[in-house]
């Protein structure tokens, strides 16, 4: 995409934005794997969903990115959203992981949709009228997000010993590495002064844990918590910075981005 | 005593609707006293009726949407005029033009 | 539930007399076994290949494009999946569980149409099924507004005006690479080559309708050959306009007589893939699904309640 000239990816305001767009594009790229093959027809319309919401908020980020700078829109979208090299990614680790078994699902869905609905409330806040006018539209669509995800964490913890078991499985798992969701992007401190994001990463983090803990605790799964200081786990550190595992580099980019990459300027 | 929502289907083909409630002892008296409560001026072909305690009414705010989500509906896809000349007009540049001589139904195309 | 069936020659009489009049059967009335069981295998199959039908195009949705096609191909493999929802039921409601159906289809031995059994390779087989193979069902699936068990035609309004946003995604897909690079192009062409003889075959052999028992049972209301005009009469005049040409040098309209000819598609062929030894593709879509589903019958009983579905 040579004559497409995007903004400058690295300021505070780009790092921001594509942090928030990469969690929703991976994500919900992750999601889409249930689709014909969810444990239930209803399942399956509803994993659908969550996927296509990751997709379609993720372009909506894509475009503040762009703020105007591209005259073909979605070809500037596409740029971001597929044209980038892996290590240009700004997403926590977290989200690039398969989706496992359906606990795993489970129990990662229950814990990104809580931060990010927390992340949202943040935003609307945003001096960036554009950004606080998003935040407040994607928050109400969350709201399914936040009820589904709930409904599933209420039946499996009351499921059966198995499904407790697994639920318990997929959270021992996906616990840890989510703290890398509050890793600050580059030059954080800058967009937290100009007000663009309201409540910096960190502090995202403390909100999030007074949200989920209880929940967690009533669940029986206290001791999963993690602890108020807990480091992120080196195999899940600084997604934001655009370190990546295997499963993005090898698995998830590759297969996402190639028909694109084979046809430079091709429309579709 | 109990409450029962009725169900009725204005044609063979029409879904079933919601068209009120009615007090009953049980489904079986629901059932026989629904025709008259609901269906004497002809306003169906076929009901049902189910006890009000199992009818559960979401909140509608939960369908209220804020985002686009036209991708979803025929209203998506716009300007095909425009993209079916420039198919022509790609297919013209590879030589397939007499593709389009070829007899073909006088009335084809027939959109969905 | 459905009052009980027994053969009585003289009750069926009435019953295909009542049919001919026009009459829709309802789940509650009485039928002959052979109605519904007819019925069951037909729109089992149906709802089968909905499901199958998702997951070649499913492949896709991680490969899309652009992020505007990923999420519309979501959306339209979504909206596959809730078709096999709606028409489950019907299937249901004479009879035959959800559960047992899904799984049978899973285990091997449930039938779906031949146009699912094969690979995709290209973008342009996404172009081909979402337009063409979409567009055979869409004109299977108009045909059968008609179909005398009611609750399956009332799905069945549902599902068609669904398919007309189908067809608009489809046709979009297909301009876009006919009037994209050439390697675009070609790319949508030999996928077209490719699916040619599978759609087809997907409409049967030309059997004169009275000869066939769907028809005279009401299931279906319109000959295989005739569906297969009609798709002719859409896709075909559709294909040329965009420059793509069709694989069969015998394909012609004839506007004397308003037909088409065409070569005989091999039917050896059709009876292999259906009921041969499966392909390749659907051994490792079926592997992949045999999978999934043993390794989550712990959720089995949590997400679709702990008693198998019963039709109402």
């Amino acid at each position: 995409m040579a004559d497409l000239a995007l903004p400058d990816l690295s300021t505070p305001r780009s790092q921001v934005l594509l942090a928030i767009a990469d969690d929703a594009l991976i994500s919900g790229h992750r999601a889409s794997h249930w689709t014909g093959v969810a444990p239930s027809l209803e399942e399956d319309l509803a994993f659908s969903t969550i996927a296509q919401a990751g997709i379609n908020h993720a372009d909506l980020w894509y475009q503040l990115v762009l703020d105007g700078t591209v005259d073909d829109v979605s070809a500037g979208v596409d740029a971001l959203g597929l044209g980038r090299e892996p290590e240009a990614y700004r997403h926590a680790i977290v989200c690039e992981r398969p989706p496992r078994d359906f606990a795993y699902t489970l129990a990662r869905h229950w814990v990104l949709d809580r931060f990010e609905a927390i992340r949202l409330a943040s935003l609307a806040a945003s001096t960036d009228p554009e950004v606080a006018a998003l935040s407040v539209k994607l928050l109400h669509e969350h709201r399914y997000h936040l009820e589904h995800a709930q409904l599933w964490f209420d039946r499996l913890v009351r499921g059966g010993d198995e499904a407790a078991d697994r639920l318990r499985d997929g959270f021992t798992q996906v616990l840890p590495e989510a703290l890398g969701l509050f890793e600050p992007v580059e030059d954080e401190d800058q967009a937290v002064a100009d007000g663009l994001l309201p409540v910096g990463h960190a502090r995202l983090r403390e909100r999030w844990l007074e949200s989920a803990a209880p929940l967690l605790e009533q669940a029986g799964l206290a001791d999963l918590v993690p602890a108020v200081d807990a480091a992120v786990p080196d195999e899940a550190a600084f997604g934001r910075r655009g370190c990546h595992t295997d499963d993005f580099v090898v698995d998830v980019w590759p297969e996402m981005t190639r028909l694109y990459r084979e046809h430079p300027g091709a429309r579709w | 005593m109990a409450t029962f929502e009725v169900f009725g289907r204005r044609k063979w083909d029409a879904p079933m609707e919601h068209v009120g409630i009615l007090h009953a002892p049980d489904a079986e008296a629901a059932l026989v006293l629904a025709r008259e409560t609901h269906f004497r001026h002809d306003e169906g072909v076929e009901y049902a009726v189910c006890p009000s305690e199992h009818f559960h009414t979401q909140d509608p705010t939960l369908l209220e949407r804020q985002v686009d989500i036209s991708y979803r509906l025929q209203s998506g896809y716009s300007g095909f005029r425009d993209k079916r000349e420039a198919a022509r007009q790609a297919a013209d540049a590879r030589g397939r033009s007499d593709l389009r001589e070829r007899p073909v139904p006088r009335r084809h195309g027939g959109e969905v | 539930m459905s009052a009980t069936s027994t053969s009585d020659p003289v009750r069926e009489e009435e019953f295909l007399a009542a049919l001919d009049a026009g009459h829709r059967v309802e789940p509650f009335e009485w039928m002959p076994d052979t109605y519904r069981t007819l019925n069951i295998k037909f729109i089992e199959m149906h709802a089968n290949s909905e499901i199958m039908g998702a997951l070649p195009e499913r492949e896709w949705i991680a490969r899309a494009p652009t992020l505007k096609r990923k999420r519309s191909l979501a959306a339209k493999v979504q909206d596959e999946v809730g078709h096999a929802h709606l028409i489950y039921r019907v299937a249901e409601s004479l009879g035959r569980p959800r559960r047992a159906m899904y799984e049978d289809l899973i285990a091997g031995t449930g039938r779906f149409h031949n146009v699912f059994h094969y690979p995709t390779y290209t973008w342009g087989d996404v172009a081909c099924i979402g337009f063409l193979v979409d567009g055979a069902a869409i004109v299977t699936q108009r045909a059968l507004l008609d179909t005398s068990y009611a609750p399956y035609a009332r799905v069945m309004k549902r599902v068609v005006a669904e398919e007309s946003l189908h067809y608009r995604h489809g046709e979009d897909i297909m301009l876009a690479l006919a009037a994209g690079t050439d390697e675009q192009f070609e790319m949508l062409q030999e996928a077209v080559n490719r699916w040619w003889e599978p759609i087809m075959h997907f409409f049967g052999t030309a059997v004169p309708a009275e000869e066939d028992p769907m028809i005279r049972w009401g299931v279906k209301g319109r000959s295989n050959e005739a569906s297969r005009q009609e798709w002719l009469n859409t896709y075909v005049p559709k294909m040329w306009d965009m420059g793509i040409d069709t694989p069969d040098p015998k394909l012609a309209y004839d506007p004397d007589t308003g037909w088409w000819d065409y070569t005989e598609p091999d039917w050896d062929r059709l009876a292999q893939i259906v009921k041969g030894e499966p392909t390749e593709a659907t051994a490792s879509r079926l592997y992949w699904r045999q999978l999934l589903h043993r390794h989550h019958a712990w959720v089995h009983d949590i997400v679709l309640g702990p008693e198998p579905a019963t039709a109402a």
